[in-house]
């Protein structure tokens, strides 16, 4: 299975670290289909759009309210780059109307914090849902 | 993990949401009610209930608008509507005709499944870190209030409300994010600056207690 990248958008360094933590945590536990992925760090938007392209990740953590740019204007960049990449919203203040233009620009996924175990693992299993897995491709030698 | 299923009720009628709640609680449940669909969406998305009792019609949001929202964001927990009417909707596991009958829903609860919660991992360094950052930031925050400069203020508020609401420190985050929005407005500084020293004090013997 090949292995995922994930993009994790938070200008809080902390909360970018709880979030790799608790993925690598349910891996070990083994509560996802997936062993391992690769994590990518962006504390601000511009830094995010840089990543997004070099690296292209299969799924985005991505908060609403960043230092540079509104969460919400990076997602539909996100969505009009690569319409198939899972993003999952964070919002430290959830309002219905966050939620509807979540859904509006495509998030696959709303997340309020504070974040809990069955918030991530949500977010993660619907991620696993969604994307189909890639087969490794063998190397003998 | 908590030991009783948790629910999550949705109505808007004052009388049938507090009868509603007697009677979840009656059948061993704990329960948590909201008036209208909108909080039901954003309760909802907390993950902590088993359990959501949707009524359909009700005001800012409709219980089939809120479900179709939960649908739409992956939320694969049960949603059971209440209505007097037909709805003929996948989304929901179950539609209980009003008036509820008690004895139905007791059997739905008890066919539920209680969901089996996974523990947040927060570990000694990261718990560190998060108050080695707010007393780093406890003293930004003095510079720029002495300094006038209120666009820094603005991004400590901004930074301090994302870690303590990632946290669960809702105080804070809360106290955080009204000075922020405060700071955006065009109130004048000198309108602000009793917030500011409030709010200074406050993240200072918040970082000291968590020393």
């Amino acid at each position: 299975m090949r292995e995922p990248k994930i993009l994790l958008v938070d200008d809080v360094d902390y909360s970018r670290q709880l979030l790799r933590n608790n993925i690598m945590a349910l891996t070990s536990s083994k509560l996802l289909k997936h062993t391992t992925f690769s994590f990518f760090n962006a504390h601000n938007a511009s830094s995010a759009l840089t990543i997004f392209n070099v690296q292209p990740p299969d799924l985005v953590f991505l908060d609403i309210e960043l230092p540079d740019s509104s969460g919400l204007e990076l997602l539909k960049k996100f969505k009009q780059e690569r319409p198939e990449c899972f993003v999952a919203m964070i919002s430290g203040f959830s309002t219905l109307e966050n939620v509807q233009q979540s859904i509006a620009a495509g998030a696959a996924t709303f997340i309020v914090k504070p974040f809990s175990g069955d918030k991530i693992l949500s977010a993660m299993r619907l991620f696993e849902k969604r994307t189909q897995p890639q087969p490794v491709q063998l190397n003998t030698v | 993990m908590s030991q009783t299923k948790q629910i999550l009720i949705a109505e808007d009628d004052n009388f049938m949401r507090t009868l509603l709640e007697a009677q979840c609680r009656n059948l061993g449940m704990q329960t948590k009610a909201v008036p209208d669909g909108a909080e039901a969406v954003t309760e909802a998305l907390s993950y902590q209930y088993d359990i959501l009792l949707m009524d359909i019609q009700m005001p800012v949001c409709d219980g089939l608008t809120a479900m179709h929202m939960l649908r739409r964001l992956g939320y694969d927990r049960p949603i059971f509507a209440m209505s007097a009417d037909d709805i003929a909707d996948s989304g929901f596991n179950q539609v209980l005709p009003k008036p509820v009958d008690i004895q139905l829903l007791a059997d739905l609860l008890q066919q539920t499944p209680q969901h089996k919660s996974v523990a947040l991992v927060l570990d000694t360094e990261l718990i560190t870190l998060f108050y080695q950052n707010l007393r780093q930031l406890s003293v930004e925050f003095d510079n720029a209030l002495t300094a006038g400069q209120r666009e820094t203020l603005r991004q400590i508020c901004h930074k301090i409300k994302g870690g303590a609401a990632s946290f669960g420190e809702a105080t804070l985050a809360e106290l955080a994010d009204k000075l922020q929005q405060q700071l955006l407005s065009d109130a004048p500084m000198d309108e602000l600056k009793h917030s500011c020293q409030y709010f200074a004090e406050f993240i200072q013997q918040f970082g000291d207690r968590n020393a």
